[in-house]
């Protein structure tokens, strides 16, 4: 144990010197102040769903459209709509005819999207027609606790948390390597009593705690009393974990930062995969769980939102068994390669 | 020229060098390797919804017209599932009718789609309708994250370029050209010509992976030169003010964050406080992507000139701090 906080202090105090808890905490005001008062609260990510013609002699459908809610945009002739749908490209076209109505697809929709903008159109003429039974379909409501969904602002929270925490572990733990093999400090470590172990557990805990340091002064700024921090810690502090283990085992096979800023990119690039499950509003596949971001997102959303137990437990439970694997896969690893050599 | 040249061979012979250094080459291949696996879930993002047992096989048949499907043995595991992250949303039958089953954290777009498709359902119309295809096989998003990746790998290798120059600093390269005939322009245009060769190469495989031969040259070059432009210009700041390689990565964080991830949230802040960001000369990349692939009203042109002065201007402007700290007096 006293080998362990003999390495730990010496690693604090590195990071301290490298300005890496400094960064940490600049980072976490900025971040604060961009989800406090600049990121707005409000953004429709929706656009319109189609553009549309109406062609039919009464011009009905536009003027219901015209009254509902939502915006749509209308065009004034076939010709403009087919000019419009091969410059925009995201949507589909409709031309609204007496009886029916043809959709113009881009050609890359798939048939459920498809079928559900058909579904909205016909239910227009259903209204228009004698067969309609007016009705609205009910909803079942459960465990009514406090749940809204996220403003836009706060909802970039687990996203800059994460991404953040993640880097920032896996590169200062890279770093703090880097280091010790250009100063010399491996050698030292290879005659010391310390230990592999020791000398892991250290680094990933201070970087763990660089974690927790941010994410709590970020997260007190922008959610105040509002969550519960142990979980949050609990989670934040398992992420920095196992991002900083990934960050020595890789970074053993580098011996500085120039080809290893490659890595750090790609590692970026995997974290940033989540966020399309995390927007579309669904789990996404076993593939998407592999990435541990998707844990620390999900978590994160999770206990901002609605702080469900069952789901605390499962990323918590992920994420100790994928530090345990690496763990162990780095262990061996730093005994052969870093250590030993 | 001879001396840039020489440059030029010696940044290539040290890149080469290293062990991992074929991970750096593979880089473009993985990235848009992987851009491509999980694309398919980024342009047919279905809607999911799960269902228990007592909803009629008729129903579900039509259900699955519309949505991805889960059965879910009894209402409980069905509950459980819907009280799980992610917006997942319940159907059930009960007295008559479709209901559905939710916890109101949900996003609302999903929740109105769902509902009115239920509404729809619940009429027992079977769907009709004309459909015309303009033959459009790739999105926008996949346009979008095409670019992305592009500008990623382009601006990479500029960002990169960055610690390499660290590294000259702290292995006294400086000291050893301070006596020789070489001067900072020489320098510097050797690094930009290594960042021009590698990026080029780098971006036409990622290129070749993601889309294959048929791309627009036009947008590709657009792309590519305001991409190596920003990577450069981060390359340059972070090699002038950091002294070792840790603290060229304390000062890519920030740089990263003025240069990358504000023009990025400027897309988010109302029209009059736009202009706040017109000196952040990642603003312009933006904006050159913008027009370019999203079809943002402006002038394409003229957002790239303006990008290449700015750019231009501040690695100007740091040309002082450039002789101080390279020891390279003459420019």
């Amino acid at each position: 144990m006293k080998r362990f906080f003999n390495s730990f202090s010496m690693d604090f105090l590195i990071a301290f010197r490298n300005k890496f808890i400094l960064i940490s905490i600049g980072l976490a005001i900025l971040y604060a102040v961009l989800v406090n008062w600049v990121i707005p609260e409000n953004i429709s990510l929706e656009e319109t769903s189609a553009y549309f013609y109406d062609n039919s002699s009464s011009k009905i459908f536009s003027q219901i459209l015209k009254n509902s809610d939502n915006e749509h945009y209308f065009l004034n002739s076939k010709e403009e709509l087919y000019d419009t749908l091969s410059k925009e490209k995201n949507q589909p076209g409709i031309i609204f005819e007496d009886s029916n109505f043809r959709i113009i697809a881009q050609g890359y929709e798939d048939e459920k999207t498809l079928n559900i903008i058909a579904s909205q159109i016909d239910m227009i003429y259903l209204n228009l027609s004698d067969e309609y039974i007016p009705y609205e379909t009910q909803t079942i409501l459960i465990k009514g606790d406090s749940k809204n969904s996220l403003p836009f602002n706060k909802k970039m929270i687990p996203i800059l948390l994460a991404t953040d925490i993640i880097l920032l572990g896996f590169m200062f733990s890279a770093v703090m390597l880097f280091q010790e093999k250009k100063e010399g400090g491996i050698y030292a470590y290879r005659v010391s009593s310390a230990g592999t172990i020791n000398y892991l557990l250290s680094k990933t805990f201070v970087n763990s705690i660089i974690g927790v340091i941010f994410a709590f002064i970020f997260s007190f700024l922008t959610l105040g009393f509002t969550i519960n921090y142990f979980q949050f810690f609990l989670i934040v502090f398992l992420a920095t974990l196992l991002m900083s283990v990934l960050g020595i085992l890789i970074g053993q096979f580098y011996d500085s930062v120039s080809n290893f800023v490659y890595v750090i990119m790609l590692a970026a690039g995997f974290i940033f995969i989540p966020l399309i499950p995390l927007f579309s509003g669904s789990q996404g596949n076993i593939l998407y769980k592999l990435i541990p971001s998707y844990y620390i997102l999900f978590g994160v959303e999770e206990l901002i939102t609605n702080g469900r137990m069952q789901n605390f437990l499962e990323p918590v439970l992920f994420l100790f068994i994928e530090i345990i694997i690496i763990f162990l896969i780095t262990i061996s690893i730093t005994k052969k390669i870093l250590i030993k050599r | 020229m001879n001396k840039i040249i020489s440059l030029v061979k010696k940044d290539w012979k040290n890149s080469l060098n290293d062990k991992m250094t074929i991970f750096v080459l593979f880089f473009p291949i993985i990235i848009s390797i992987v851009v491509r696996i999980f694309l398919p879930s980024f342009e047919n993002a279905s809607i999911k919804i799960f269902i228990d047992t007592s909803v009629p096989n008729n129903k579900v048949v039509m259900l699955e017209n519309y949505f991805e499907i889960e059965k879910l043995e009894n209402y409980n595991s069905l509950e459980n599932k819907v009280n799980s992250y992610g917006d997942n949303l319940g159907v059930i039958f009960s007295e008559n009718s479709l209901k559905l089953v939710l916890t109101g954290s949900e996003s609302p777009h999903i929740i109105n789609v769902v509902k009115s498709v239920l509404n729809y359902v619940n009429q027992d119309k079977s769907l009709n309708y004309e459909i015309e295809s303009l033959g459009i096989r790739r999105s926008v998003i996949s346009d979008v994250l095409n670019t992305g990746v592009l500008i990623l790998i382009v601006g990479m290798v500029g960002f990169s370029m960055g610690f390499t120059i660290v590294e000259d600093k702290e292995s006294k390269m400086f000291s050893a050209m301070g006596v020789s005939p070489i001067i900072l322009s020489d320098y510097l245009i050797s690094k930009i010509i290594t960042v021009l060769i590698q990026s080029a190469l780098f971006a036409l495989i990622a290129q070749l992976i993601l889309i294959g031969l048929n791309f627009n040259l036009f947008s590709f070059f657009i792309i590519f030169i305001s991409g190596s432009m920003m990577g450069i210009f981060l390359g340059f700041v972070i090699g002038i003010f950091s002294d070792n390689q840790n603290a060229a990565i304390a000062v890519s964080k920030v740089t990263i964050f003025i240069c990358c991830m504000l023009p990025m949230i400027s897309f988010l802040v109302p029209e009059q406080f736009q202009k706040l960001f017109y000196v952040i000369p990642g603003y312009w990349v933006m904006k050159v992507f913008s027009i370019s692939i999203l079809n943002i009203e402006g002038n394409l042109i003229l957002t790239l000139f303006i990008a290449l002065i700015i750019h231009l201007l501040f690695i100007i402007a740091l040309t002082p701090k450039m002789k101080k700290t390279f020891k390279i007096g003459r420019l």
